[in-house]
């Protein structure tokens, strides 16, 4: 850890801020705060972050195409159970509910797989241009070397 | 003697909740008072019926007479009509967040915030004075090539610190140590920073809670990682998104509110932290961007974020209360420099002085 005076600034001329900062310094080690794991970084979670930096109109349609990713799965229904303050009603309103979540959950997983097809058919139509145009461009690289070719000969012919 | 008989207002957005545009109505005001006909002029009007007073902009119709002001801080179809527009013009620039911050977030306002720095220099033939609320952005100004500039904070009214709190939010305040940020939920606000302040806090006082208190739209991703993030750390009951709130809700916040811990790592002023300070709550703010020369030397600075050390200082603010009071009287006089009389005096020295040369 560095040195908290050099961490925290105040600017009290009537406080000892040498005296403050060791107090902290004290506490911390009376409380000895645990550190988690790790944190997640928001930039390393959402690694498509980095690739979306142009603003083009594509950059929308990854954006719209990264959102339906997230969120395609997320049909599922969960809720609290109902309860009551009867033993027998609360047992008749729980298995009421989770014939209702079952039936509820059977059409969202459908729902999901007809998500999950359209999501496959976008991700083929967005990379398909992508394809198109790399295929332009060693079109073009082929066809500018044969133009260089020619008017090399060319200037070669002329007497 | 200058001809100048109308002053205009253009800005983005009219409405309650909207910090700029609760200033430019204050703005407005004055300028009636001083003699001059002043309307507001926005791109987005709110529907409730105090703000009937804003129009929008494609209604105004320019005369010889009028000189605009422009409330900047993007790219829009509000700035691409004024650039049209024959009227000399004040610029009042008051930031544009770094697009980069909106990579994977927003893309349109990614694209927006993109052009927003870019056009910056576009008004410059016609702008006969540029002004900044802070001396951060007045660099932006310069890197544009504005050559008359001057730093006017901007004007925060003191309606909310003078708002009867919310008794309902009052109630759900009173058991626990209140901990606020306040502002729109997006990355350059680094809101998860503030969580790990609560994250160690906590450790040290159980009964702790954060309210991250302001918009969650525009910044979906965003929002939805940073609430992975709170049950990551299993803080589910201690964080509360409250998204916007109206005046009332948020005086009860800033009344019942232990401190208020800014992480932000690009703010052109920082307004939250002016209405922090009118409430007297302890400002500990991460000395980024505007934030040092918005406080100038009141709150708590934080040089380097070192949660656990953040945290142990929050500890002191709340268990010292000699400490505590002397950092909140800083404070006040501090926010005292922000009365709105002072500011619009400060405005009306910058605009009659521009005028008197345009007359001239």
């Amino acid at each position: 850890m560095g040195d908290p005076l050099e961490m925290i600034q105040i600017d009290l001329p009537e406080i000892d801020r040498d005296a403050l900062l060791a107090r902290i310094q004290e506490n911390m080690r009376s409380h000895n705060l645990v550190d988690p794991p790790s944190f997640p970084v928001f930039e390393v979670m959402s690694s498509s972050r980095r690739a979306a930096s142009h603003t083009s109109a594509s950059s929308s349609l990854e954006f719209d195409l990264q959102q339906a990713h997230e969120a395609y799965t997320q049909t599922w229904v969960t809720m609290p159970p109902l309860t009551s303050r009867l033993p027998l009603v609360g047992r008749i309103k729980q298995a009421f509910h989770r014939l209702v979540l079952y039936y509820v959950n059977l059409l969202a997983s459908q729902q999901m797989v007809v998500n999950a097809a359209i999501l496959r058919v976008l991700n083929r139509l967005v990379a398909a241009p992508d394809a198109d145009l790399a295929a332009l461009q060693d079109e073009i690289a082929t066809l500018r070397a044969r133009v260089a070719q020619l008017e090399a000969s060319a200037k070669e012919d002329v007497p | 003697m200058s001809h100048i008989r109308a002053i205009h207002q253009m800005l983005g957005n009219a409405g309650p909740g909207n910090s700029i545009s609760a200033g430019a109505r204050l703005l407005r005001n004055a300028l009636r008072e001083w003699g001059y006909a002043s309307e507001l002029y926005a791109e987005t009007v709110a529907p409730a019926s105090a703000w009937k007073d804003a129009r929008h902009f494609s209604r105004y119709r320019p005369t010889p007479d009028d000189v605009l002001i422009l409330h900047y801080t993007q790219a829009s179809a509000l700035s691409d009509f004024v650039r049209t527009l024959p009227c000399p013009l004040i610029l009042i620039y008051h930031n544009v967040t770094p697009a980069h911050f909106f990579i994977g977030v927003n893309p349109d306002v990614l694209a927006t915030t993109q052009r927003g720095l870019t056009e910056l220099s576009t008004f410059r033939e016609r702008v006969v004075l540029a002004i900044a609320d802070s001396a951060f952005n007045c660099r932006d100004l310069l890197a544009a090539g504005y050559p008359q500039t001057t730093v006017v904070p901007i004007i925060v009214p003191e309606t909310l610190s003078q708002t009867p709190p919310d008794p309902a939010v009052t109630a759900t305040l009173a058991e626990s140590v209140n901990l606020l940020c306040v502002g729109r939920i997006a990355p350059n606000k680094r809101c998860e920073d503030v969580i790990k302040v609560l994250y160690y806090y906590r450790q040290i006082e159980p009964a702790a809670r954060l309210f991250l208190v302001g918009h969650t739209e525009y910044t979906g991703p965003y929002v939805a990682w940073l609430r992975e993030f709170v049950a990551w750390l299993g803080l589910e009951d201690a964080v509360t998104f409250t998204g916007h709130i109206p005046d009332a809700a948020l005086a009860a916040y800033y009344r019942h509110a232990a401190a208020f811990v800014y992480m932000s790592e690009h703010e052109g002023f920082g307004i939250p932290l002016v209405e922090s300070m009118r409430f007297g709550v302890p400002v500990l703010a991460y000395a980024a961007a505007a934030i040092p020369e918005t406080l100038d030397g009141a709150g708590i600075l934080v040089r380097e974020k070192h949660f656990p050390v953040v945290a142990e200082m929050l500890h002191l603010l709340q268990t010292d209360t000699g400490l505590r009071a002397q950092v909140v009287e800083r404070q006040f006089a501090r926010a005292r420099d922000f009365a709105p009389a002072t500011i619009l005096a400060q405005l009306r020295k910058q605009i009659e002085g521009v005028l008197l040369s345009l007359g001239e």
